[in-house]
């Protein structure tokens, strides 16, 4: 820009007159440029204000996409938050996730097959190994194994399959990552789910076993000997066994969980130093006085080797038998010289876990019909230019007619101010005749008196529609109550807290950027015990104390020593039982899209963890109730042999011997009760005590009932003689052979009442109560909102109604001034149409007179 | 007549041609540029003025009906909010609605309802423990003795097949009651109030997910390992079924070895499978041997029996030759083959009815009404994204004719010179 051009823009600024009028004097020429310049930059200033305000206003625009693609949606899925409502709101995890498990070799290997049982095992055979010898209890081992493995890939299948039955429910689409981390959630706690429960009932079932000292087959735990009485007649005799391991000798009566490596053994069992001789062993096998805690314990070295195969099942009568070894060269996660059995089935046999997820399969089923999103937009053209322009011209409008006036007023003031006397009533005579006076309808053409009064007029109509629209339009933006969206970037937990609080607002969501986090982070369960099991009732002490040998029936309390330490074991159990739910409660991953209020999210907690409560004894009882049903109606011979008799009989010269079941008790009323119909035959315990004179006397124990297993008559007892110390005394007196440590009474307060039986303990595994700590601060950190949005309903602000007011003006007046005239016209015509003919009479009247 | 239509016709014509030329007129001498504070501006002035009208009217005209389109087709959200709804109200909402429920976990049982009806065996005299069926079974079962002989025959084994028959019965009973209220406790969760097709599949797929796979799985699982721990860990029974003492050596201190109970002649052993099992011979009165349909007797009760079937307690004719072997006094009758539904009645063993847990028939309720009422969803609201809102175009239209008046009636006059002075210019570049 050279500088005439420069000179010249000047002086176009600076005669740049906006307000020309006819009035071409010096005076008003002066008065109107200042006008125009004080217009402007007023202008200016209110427009970029105006301008800012609303390029940063908000303003959602509402976007649709019908029967999009997958590859749309994840294109689109980048940037916005897309809203896919799901045309089928419901699939089975069967058709969006492909889980197959692999398992160990060992399953489906020879050593599982009928005919290594029966290698196993000579049905012709009439003489006993030792127990420690392999070919004792290697049958039942490995029919034990196979059943291990049958019942472990049941359970994995069994719960893929329901697992697969699951419906995975979404009523919007999910995103890949949203739904990978959901369903990875899912499959995660099934995998950790299914092999526990398995491995839980089977220690549980162990127990059950040790506890009745229930008698195996094999004659690892026991053996039958026979014996010639005095009187030349024949009976049975039942031993315990035991085991040698590292230089200790053990009794499984005492100490039921015995073991020692399984070998092959000759005549001879032990050498001068009480060791095994060994003709070989089985590298990693282990015996137990029950074949199922020796199996779990082995490891399958030995069966990863041919040649070690081979020399084993040379010990066996024909061994032409071909059996294959386990392949050592298959991949496993299990490494054969040191996992146990236990340990392999723990995992339910499983290698790996062949996993799938297919989020096409899925986007496919919830075939969404349409895809909608809301862009949050700062700046939208289209709006904002709308906004400007409106606003722009609603202020020309008041500031073409205000800025003339203060102008003029301000200047006129120094000149005219001593001419009029300054006068309320002559200012208002003024102010009323500019008023009448006021003229927006001029016109270049039409500027006859009659034509000005009628300009005059459409003014006032104008200003008067005109006013009473902007009033009725200002009340109604002031008035009406609009919903906007808010976003909130990193949101502090204070900040949340307080906002949900707020009940003006609504849909309060903030997303959690971490959808999934185990309960163990914001959730602590802690069992408060019934005191039994922290007793001296089930320390050794009182075991052995009532482990009493010179007892005659089978209901006195000296006999009690098996109940108690099924007691213990129930104790310890229960305690394993909630530590192992625990475990898996903890694990239970939480899912939440938004961050809950605390309410919500204390009252979600508290159904999860009463839940729990409820659920976890209820296994444990289930599981018990049916192993003492199918215990008592098989008759299972019980190591303190209460239940069962070895007969020797006569017959034709040779001993024969028979089992005969002692199932039945003369109950207190002398009442003939068999236990194989009746599940409930007890008969009340007696303590039998020496009196004076050295009689015994016995006395009923309050509370106790005996029956023929040890675990019924647990359940069927309750605590009421543990409350009395002095029955605790009387006890120790009656029983013990010398000084005894001191055993305590119960005495804490307790939610249970004290006759309540030991098997509504059991089942409710002696929990008094539960002590719950719901953390809501870790909740909102492992949740991590990044941010938070919500809705609120509010009037408008000042600034906005007047944005909102001004911007409408200008169309309203455009449109108004182009109407009024017409419309005072139209009105005008139709009133003469009516008045004319009125006013025609008239003047014929007069023109009679 | 005829001459006043013409006359009508011609003055209608008249009137219309002198209104086209009136509006003709107006058109041409339009000037929406006059400055109104200087009147009868010179003829230039006025032809620009006029010029600028035309333009200052194609223009607006070009961007109103262009604002117009655009408002009308673009999607304008419009939220309804009611309050406290009823199920009437609710259900004649569009699905879209959102209803937050006051309780996020709402429990089954406030909303469904499971009954079941358990297989007419499990209630009968079979396994009444009072019953003079069991009475009867118990003296010859006391009668019987321990001979090894007699270990496949009716009098000594049917109380303990009934017997484990009952244990069934009670135990699946007892786990369907324990499962059903466990589910009935817990809680479905749901922020929102579900639709009710929604509502329908997800609880109808939990519930037929429990009734179907989860609770019988569970049992039959249960069932099998305490079975074959039991079995497999070698447990003696003391009805002597699976292992008998057997004496070698006849001197005192000499170990009783036990040897393992063969079934079916000597082809099946007790200690290498737990499936050896024979059909239960039943003595007549006339001392004939006869099978008993469908029992089985073996190693352990509980093991035959699930591989037997029912066949015999459906059976009058058999029930009858037992009556009169035993001279029962009241004789027992058979049950109905119509009331069960596991057909048929000689091929369907009792493990597959266990794995229904002896259930016939599941009645399930569920009441949409109920779950509504425990959502107690206090505001609903729906948000229909709409086009051709008449009040968002008039605002719209509103204030954007406004500016755009003000606008061009500044630019125009500037711009037309401009345009005008281009075009010339080119113009006298191309000549």
């Amino acid at each position: 820009m050279n500088y005439s051009e420069k000179m010249r823009l000047i002086r176009w600024l600076s005669q740049l007159n906006l307000f020309e009028s006819n009035a071409i004097d010096d005076y008003s020429i002066k008065l109107q440029r200042r006008s125009t310049r004080v217009y402007i930059i007023v202008l200016l200033i209110a427009l970029l204000l105006l301008s800012i305000y609303g390029l940063f206003r908000n303003e959602t625009t509402y976007i649709e996409i019908q029967n999009p693609t997958i590859n749309v949606y994840e294109q689109l899925q980048d940037r916005y938050t897309l809203e896919c409502p799901c045309s089928d709101v419901s699939i089975s995890f069967q058709q969006i996730v492909g889980l197959v498990p692999t398992y160990h070799e060992i399953c489906f290997s020879d050593f599982v097959t009928q005919r290594w049982f029966e290698y196993l095992f000579d049905v012709s055979k009439i003489a006993s190994y030792f127990p420690v010898d392999f070919r004792t209890s290697a049958t039942y081992q490995f029919q034990l194994l196979a059943i291990l493995c049958r019942l472990s890939i049941q359970a994995i299948e069994d719960g893929l399959r329901s697992f697969f039955d699951t419906e995975f429910i979404t009523r919007q689409l999910l995103s890949k990552s949203v739904f990978s981390v959901q369903v990875q959630t899912d499959i995660d706690n099934f995998k950790l789910n299914a092999p526990n429960e398995f491995s839980y009932s089977l220690d549980f079932l162990r127990h059950f076993l040790i506890s009745d000292a229930l008698l195996p087959a094999t004659e690892t735990m026991s053996i039958f000997y026979l014996t010639q009485s005095i009187n030349q007649s024949w009976f049975a005799r039942v031993d315990f066994d035991g085991f040698v391991s590292s230089n200790y000798i053990c009794n499984c009566y005492h100490s039921p969980m015995c073991n020692a490596t399984a070998g092959f053994f000759g005549d001879q069992l032990f050498d001068k130093q009480q060791q095994y001789i060994y003709l070989g062993a089985v590298d990693g096998w282990v015996v137990a006085c029950y074949p199922i805690d020796g199996l779990l314990l082995s490891t399958l070295k030995s069966f990863y080797n041919q040649t070690e195969l081979n020399s084993i099942v040379k010990f066996f009568k024909n061994s032409s038998d071909n059996f294959t070894s386990l392949d050592p060269n298959k991949p496993t996660r299990f490494n054969p010289h040191n996992v146990t059995i236990q340990t392999i089935a723990k995992e339910c046999f499983v290698e790996t876990w062949v996993q799938h997820i297919n989020y096409s399969s899925y986007f496919n089923n919830c075939a969404p019909k349409v895809c909608a999103y809301t862009v949050n937009q700062r700046f939208d053209i289209f709006y904002t230019v709308t906004t400007i322009f409106g606003i722009y011209s609603g202020l020309t409008m008041v500031l073409r007619l205000v800025i003339p006036m203060i102008i003029s007023f301000l200047f006129r003031k120094k000149n005219e101010a001593s001419n009029i006397p300054k006068n309320t009533t002559n200012r208002l005579r003024k102010f009323v005749d500019t008023l009448l006076q006021l003229n927006l309808f001029k016109s270049a053409r039409y500027t006859t008196p009659h034509h000005v009064n009628q300009q005059r007029w459409y003014t006032r109509v104008y200003f008067i529609l005109f006013s009473a629209i902007v009033i009725i339009l200002t009340l109604y933006t002031a008035i009406n109550v609009r919903v906007t969206q808010i976003d909130l970037a990193k949101p502090s937990l204070n900040i949340i807290l307080d906002l949900q609080k707020r009940t003006d607002i609504s849909s309060l969501q903030c997303p959690c950027s971490k959808l999934s986090s185990p309960l163990k982070n914001f959730v602590k369960l802690t069992p408060i015990y019934h005191e039994i099991c922290s007793s001296d009732f089930i320390t050794e002490a009182w075991i052995v104390l009532l482990t009493s040998l010179s007892v005659t029936d089978f209901n006195e309390f000296g006999a009690f020593g098996p109940v108690f330490r099924l007691l213990q074991t129930y104790c310890d159990l229960a305690h394993r039982t909630i530590s192992n739910g625990l475990n898996l409660f903890n694990e239970v991953q939480f899912l939440s899209n938004d961050l809950l209020t605390p309410d919500l999210f204390e009252s979600h907690m508290r159904s999860e963890s009463l839940y729990f409560q409820i659920t976890t004894p209820n296994e444990f009882s289930h599981l018990l109730v049916l192993m003492r049903e199918i215990v008592r109606v098989s008759q299972f011979t019980t190591g303190t042999a209460t239940n069962f008799a070895l007969d020797i009989t006569n017959k034709s010269g040779n001993l024969q011997g028979k089992f005969r079941a002692i199932d039945g008790i003369a109950n207190d009323t002398g009442y003939y009760c068999s236990s194989i119909i009746n599940s409930n035959c007890k008969r009340q315990s007696i303590l039998r005590n020496l009196g004076s004179y050295l009689t015994f006397n016995t006395i009923p124990v309050t509370g106790f009932y005996s029956s023929k297993y040890s675990s019924d008559t647990l359940f069927f007892s309750d605590l009421r003689s543990l409350y009395v110390q002095s029955f605790i005394s009387t006890v120790v007196i009656a029983l013990a052979k010398q000084q005894s440590v001191p055993f305590t009474a119960l005495s804490r307060p307790s939610n249970f009442s004290r006759n309540t039986r030991f098997e509504s303990l059991t089942n409710n595994l002696f929990i008094e109560y539960w002590i719950e700590l719901f953390n809501y601060t870790a909740y909102y950190e492992s949740c991590q909102p990044l941010s938070c949005t919500y809705t609120i309903r509010e009037r408008l602000g000042l600034v906005s109604i007047i944005a909102t007011v001004i911007g409408l003006v200008g169309g309203l007046s455009a449109i108004l001034r182009l109407l009024t005239p017409y419309c005072v016209d139209l009105v005008l015509a139709f009133y003469r149409r009516q008045v004319q003919p009125k006013a025609s009479q008239v003047r014929e009247s007069e023109g009679k007179n | 007549m005829k001459n006043f239509i013409v006359i009508s016709g011609h003055f209608i014509a008249v009137r219309v041609r002198i209104i086209r030329t009136k509006i003709l007129n107006a058109l041409f001498t339009l000037n929406l540029f006059e400055n109104v504070d200087k009147p009868n501006p010179p003829e230039h002035e006025l032809i620009a003025q006029r010029l600028w009208t035309r333009v200052y009217l194609l223009v607006l005209a070009i961007l109103l009906s262009f604002v117009i389109i655009f408002t009308l087709f673009s999607y304008q959200p419009d939220t309804t909010i009611i309050n406290k709804p009823t199920l009437k109200i609710y259900n004649d909402l569009p699905s879209s609605v959102d209803c937050p429920c006051i309780l996020l976990s709402i429990p089954y049982y406030t909303f469904v309802n499971i009954n079941q009806s358990f297989h007419d065996v499990c209630s009968s005299d079979f396994v009444n423990q009072d019953s003079m069926w069991t009475f009867m079974l118990f003296k010859a079962f006391l009668n019987s003795g321990n001979e090894r002989a007699n270990i496949s025959s009716f009098s000594r084994m049917s109380l303990l097949h009934f017997q484990a028959l009952k244990v069934l019965c009670t135990t699946a009973n007892r786990v369907v009651h324990n499962q059903v209220a466990l589910f009935l406790n817990s809680s479905l969760t749901s922020a929102r109030m579900m639709e009710l097709d929604q509502f329908q599949n997800q609880i109808n797929a939990a519930i037929s997910n429990l009734l179907s796979d989860t609770i019988p799985s569970r049992f039959m699982h249960q069932l099998e390992l305490v079975r074959g721990i039991s079995s497999r860990d070698s447990l003696v029974s003391a009805f002597g079924t699976n292992w008998q003492p057997l004496i070698h050596n006849e001197t005192s201190g000499s170990i009783i070895y036990l040897q393992p109970q063969q079934y079916n002649g000597s082809s099946c052993n007790c200690a290498t499978s737990a499936d050896c099992m024979e059909s239960m011979m039943l003595t007549l009165k006339s001392g004939l041997q006869q099978i008993v349909p469908g029992m089985l007797c073996g190693c352990l009760s509980i093991d035959s029996l699930l591989k037997s079937t029912l066949e015999g307690v459906y059976n009058q004719t058999c029930l009858d030759l037992i009556n009169e072997s035993y001279n029962f006094s009241t004789p027992i009758m058979a049950l109905d083959a119509n009331g069960t539904h596991f057909h048929p009645i000689n091929a369907t063993t009792i493990n597959s009815i266990a794995a229904q847990l002896f259930v016939e028939r599941w009645s399930v309720n569920i009441s949409f009404e109920s779950y509504f009422n425990a959502c107690q969803p206090n505001t609903c609201s729906y948000t229909f994204y709409k086009r051709f809102n008449v009040l968002y175009v008039v605002s719209i239209f509103l204030t954007f004719y406004g500016g755009a008046r003000v606008i061009l009636t500044i630019v125009i006059p500037i711009m037309v010179p401009l345009v005008h002075k281009c075009l010339r210019k080119s113009k006298i570049l191309n000549t």
